[in-house]
């Protein structure tokens, strides 16, 4: 990521922008149904990691004086509606993603015929080339 | 939170991701695509490359994957757009040189 970073600032004309934009790993993957949240996803701890490494790696070029935040943030999206086979199907192949927050599958296993909505946040940074 | 009309896709094997105009529409960085030579690390299939391109001067993609890149090419050809180029690279292995973009994307790849 260091490397990655450091190719694409020299890639960058001065006065340029760079743009890091990635699933946001302070803010967790809620899951919705009917409107209301009653569980979450938690990333897998070496996703979190690496997604902390790369936050690192950016406020250092900061930090240096190689780069100047322009603006920061996060924001949500959600996914379309699924049922609970679909969930479970797709947090088994996510690299990303390691399971159910404590008790969310309990209560979806429930009523696993109701549509369940995953709300996403990503992060976002951008920053002049200095 | 999600806005109206926010709704992503089930896609990736190893993430969802939101469609794709969602991503750009949100971050608000039209003014750094526009006219300018953009360099989209992680591009995948071309995804973010095919909503940028009509603002930009020049777009290239590069994404590890051989099979992203191939789908890129066949639909820039399908498309005939004519200002983005696709490769296959890392960003740890880039050597594209000094000073020769306005913008570069990290999409899900730093």
């Amino acid at each position: 990521m260091v490397d990655a970073l450091t190719e694409a600032h020299r890639a960058l004309r001065p006065g340029g922008t760079l743009i890091d934009l990635r699933p946001d790993s302070d803010h967790q993957p809620r899951v919705f149904r009917g409107g209301r949240a009653i569980g979450g996803l938690y990333e897998q701890p070496t996703a979190v990691a690496d997604s902390h490494f790369s936050d690192r790696a950016v406020a250092r070029l900061v930090r240096d004086g190689q780069l100047r935040t322009i603006r920061s943030g996060h924001f949500w999206y959600a996914l379309p509606p699924m049922d609970l086979p679909t969930l479970d199907g797709w947090l088994a192949e996510s690299q990303r993603l390691g399971g159910y927050t404590r008790g969310t599958h309990r209560l979806l296993a429930r009523d696993p015929g109701r549509p369940i909505v995953v709300k996403r946040a990503l992060a976002y940074g951008i920053y002049g080339r200095v | 939170m999600a806005e109206p009309g926010d709704v992503g896709r089930v896609g990736c094997p190893s993430s969802v991701r939101p469609a794709d105009d969602i991503e750009l529409r949100r971050l608000r960085a039209d003014r750094y695509f526009r006219d300018k030579d953009v360099l989209d690390i992680g591009t995948g299939n071309g995804r973010l490359a095919w909503l940028i391109a009509p603002l930009a001067r020049s777009v290239v993609g590069v994404d590890p994957d051989p099979e992203g890149i191939r789908e890129a090419r066949r639909e820039a050809r399908r498309r005939g757009v004519s200002n983005v180029r696709f490769a296959v690279a890392t960003g740890q292995t880039l050597r594209l040189g000094y000073e020769l973009f306005d913008t570069v994307l990290f999409s899900w790849s730093l």
